[in-house]
């Protein structure tokens, strides 16, 4: 069993507070005047099952992008939303619940659930399934086969597109031409396209290429004859040959130098990318390894030093023997430092006594000249001044004193003490003299051994013990460096020709593999087919073309599938088209309008056509029009309740532009469909009112909601009347 | 039975019928019935013209 409605109850939706009202398993008719809340009640129903998807530019009516969900109060402010939604299922009763609390932001998701009969309840994405399973409609196809929005009524029939999918949800033929236009969407045709212009590509990139490698190899030839390289001494396996003769001279060349190198592997073609990385590292690693620049530097460093060495030792040795000399010769005139030294403490010794011999005579002289002086005014020249006592002659024997020789004996005096200072004057200058001749003796020597020291440090370790004369085993070592130095600049001449050698045959491998490389291209271009790349492309290719000859049969398939099920069912759908029609219009003898369907390049495209096979949308006035859009729905709820689909078709104010007889056939029309389907009618007072109020065949129930209080404009809706027949 | 499995039941039918390719064909209709079969069809679409144009370079560089 599908779902049916049953029972609605909402709190604070759009134009109502609170209400609640039962749905007829046939027909329910709500009757009111303009803004009753008519509207308001059907447009519940539709919020309760489909939420955001109705509302504001989601719902895809334009009429609805400023839509308020929630009823305003009296100071305009919006409160929770609440619509609960029983529907009758083979089970029992299910009820879906969905609210919104006032101040919802637009992304906030409602609370949405599903009770079930089993008292379970199932929220978000597991209730939204449960709708889907139990068959209810998606509000696509609600909005085209279920519900006629009054903002809407002509609306589907105006635009060609919406058209011809409404007529094809009309057939039944939604699912196939979904699923034509997936198969179709992926545009197989653009894909073998994108596949031809690739493959032309290719092909123009490889004719341009297989002539290229037969004039690469004629290039490396030319290139190899400069290098006296002639055609006719190319092989295969040359650059292997060249490769062992490179590798077998660097082997020389180590052992020439001293030295083994690290060499590669060269037993194949398969070894050659290796060996030309070792070829072109060998220059550097060979100087490396051979160290013939560091050793000849260091060698003559050596001998510069020990030659500078050797350069000072003999002006030292000749600057000592002079100094020697000299010393000698002084030695041998004034003696010997020591000597010098007691002649010189003698001679001080005797001019210090020869110094106090005349400190006494002079002493002795002014004692003299002092008494005459005394007695020369004394009383008594006879008598001593001081004691008294008798001196006769005193006086004239100091005068003889005086007379009689004392100046020459002061003289002597006078003399002997000089000689005796020259003499220590003379001793005290040669003892200079000496010392400082013996000072420059020894430093003479001291020069001299440190110019052999310095010697010494460039001599062999084990020199000193061997007890050979510096500067002979000087000379030697310099003998030895000059050999040494001779040997390493011939073996860097040896080096840089061998490696000047290697450059050139290095050049001549390059240019070997090179031609090589060229011929097994030319080898390859000539028939790429054997390459694995092609055979790769070649299963793209396949693969790529079978996928597009796969869409592109499931496609046709698809459109004749869609073609016979158009077909068939056209008759049929435009039999109930037509009797909706006529019910409306009262001409139900007439066939009115029919769906045709029409193959285009695009697919099948289905239109509304009059008996004679013209488009009659055109010539329809709006009366006419208005009953063909609901004929289309109400041939289309009916087709799907037919299919055991869930349908209950809700139609809001569909009367409008209708006169009274169209009003009295759209009723008419409505009781047939809800005898197959509940109907669910709002509608303002009038001829389609009266007759859906006055109509007993088949059960309906009527709810008149009660006119708007202009006191009272917030006031909501208020169910006036319930009445069941 | 679902509306999109009767419509892939009858194209299976149909590729059945003329016995082509039935196994790839089968496969893909089967996708139908996904949420996001375009966006399937497209990715492979999308892999394949790749792996054409990727094997066409691989073909260019061996021979270059």
């Amino acid at each position: 069993m599908t779902p049916r409605p049953v029972r609605i109850e909402l709190r604070g939706f759009r134009g109502w507070t609170e209400g609640a009202f039962e749905l007829d398993r046939d027909l329910t008719v709500i009757v009111g005047p303009n803004g009753c809340g008519k509207s308001s009640a059907v447009n519940a129903l539709e919020w309760c099952l489909f939420g955001r998807d109705a509302e504001l530019k989601a719902s895809g009516i334009d009429e609805r992008a400023d839509w308020e969900v929630a009823h305003l109060d009296e100071r305009g402010v919006a409160g929770d939303v609440e619509v609960r939604l029983a529907l009758e299922t083979g089970e029992g009763t299910a009820r879906l619940v969905r609210r919104r609390p006032a101040g919802a932001k637009p992304r906030d998701e409602d609370d949405f659930s599903v009770e079930l009969p089993d008292e379970s309840v199932l929220r978000g994405v597991e209730a939204v399934q449960w709708m889907g399973a139990a068959g209810l409609p998606e509000w696509g196809t609600w909005r085209r086969a279920l519900c006629q929005h009054q903002e809407t009524a002509r609306a589907r029939l105006t635009a060609s597109g919406d058209r011809s999918t409404l007529l094809a949800s009309l057939l039944g033929l939604e699912t196939h031409e979904s699923a034509r236009e997936v198969l179709e969407g992926c545009k197989p045709g653009a894909l073998v396209k994108e596949i031809d212009e690739e493959v032309g590509a290719l092909e123009r990139d490889l004719l341009a290429r297989l002539a290229r490698p037969a004039e690469e190899q004629e290039e490396c030839e030319r290139g190899l004859a400069a290098l006296d390289l002639e055609r006719e001494r190319l092989r295969p396996t040359l650059a292997l040959e060249l490769a062992r003769g490179l590798l077998e001279r660097a082997r020389a060349l180590g052992a020439e130098l001293g030295f083994a190198p690290e060499l590669p592997d060269c037993e194949s073609e398969h070894e050659l990318p290796r060996v030309a990385d070792w070829v072109a590292r060998w220059p550097e690693r060979a100087r490396e390894a051979a160290r013939v620049d560091a050793r000849l530097r260091r060698a003559s460093g050596l001998r510069a030093k020990l030659d500078a060495a050797d350069q000072a030792v003999g002006p030292a040795e000749e600057r000592w023997r002079q100094a020697r000399d000299r010393a000698a010769g002084e030695v041998r005139a004034r003696g010997d430092v020591a000597t010098q030294e007691r002649l010189l403490s003698e001679a001080r010794k005797a001019r210090d006594e020869a110094e106090a011999a005349l400190r006494r005579d002079d002493a002795a002289r002014a004692l003299v000249r002092d008494a005459r002086e005394v007695l020369r005014h004394a009383h008594d020249p006879e008598a001593c001044p001081v004691c008294a006592a008798r001196a006769p002659g005193l006086a004239a024997r100091l005068e003889a004193e005086l007379a009689a020789g004392g100046e020459q004996r002061h003289a002597a005096l006078e003399d002997d003490c000089g000689e005796r200072g020259a003499r220590v004057e003379e001793l005290e200058r040669g003892l200079r003299a000496t010392r400082e001749l013996v000072q420059a003796e020894a430093d003479a020597r001291a020069s001299l051994d440190r110019a052999h020291g310095a010697l010494s440090e460039f001599l062999p370790a084990g020199h000193a013990a061997s007890g050979r004369d510096p500067l002979a085993a000087a000379r030697a070592e310099l003998e030895r460096l000059e050999r040494d130095v001779r040997d390493l600049e011939r073996g860097r001449r040896v080096l840089d020709d061998a490696l000047r050698a290697h450059h050139a045959d290095a050049e001549r491998l390059r240019a070997v593999q090179r031609w090589r490389e060229a011929v097994l291209r030319a080898e390859r271009s000539a028939d790429p087919t054997s390459s694995p790349a092609w055979r790769e492309l070649q299963a793209a290719l396949d693969a790529a073309a079978a996928f597009a000859a796969d869409l592109e049969a499931l496609g046709g398939m698809a459109r004749e599938a869609q073609e016979r099920a158009s077909e068939e069912r056209e008759r049929e759908v435009n039999e109930r088209l037509g009797d909706h029609y006529g019910r409306i219009t009262g001409d139900e003898g007439a066939a009115g309008v029919r769906v045709r369907g029409k193959r285009t390049p695009k697919g099948l495209t289905f239109d509304l056509e009059d008996a004679r096979g013209k488009r009659v949308l055109a010539t329809l006035n709006q009366a006419a029009l208005n009953s063909v859009s609901l004929a289309l729905l109400l041939a289309q709820a009916e087709e799907r309740a037919r299919a055991g689909r869930a349908a209950f078709v809700v139609l809001d104010e569909p009367g409008q532009s209708l006169d009274d007889e169209h009003q009295a056939g759209l009723a008419r029309a409505i009781e047939h469909l809800a005898a197959i389907c509940p109907v669910i009618v709002a509608t303002p007072p009038g001829a389609l009112a009266e007759r859906l109020v006055e109509g007993r065949e088949p059960s309906r129930r009527v709810l008149k909601l009660a006119p708007r209080d202009p006191g009272e404009p917030r006031r909501g809706a208020r169910i006036e009347s319930r009445e069941e027949r | 039975m679902r509306e999109v499995d009767e419509v892939i039941e009858e194209l299976e039918r149909r590729v059945r019928e003329r016995g082509v390719r039935v196994e790839e064909r089968v496969a893909l209709l089967r996708l139908l019935a996904c949420d996001e079969a375009r966006e399937q069809l497209d990715e492979r679409r999308r892999k394949l013209i790749e792996g054409v144009r990727r094997a066409a370079a691989t073909l260019r560089g061996e021979l270059a």
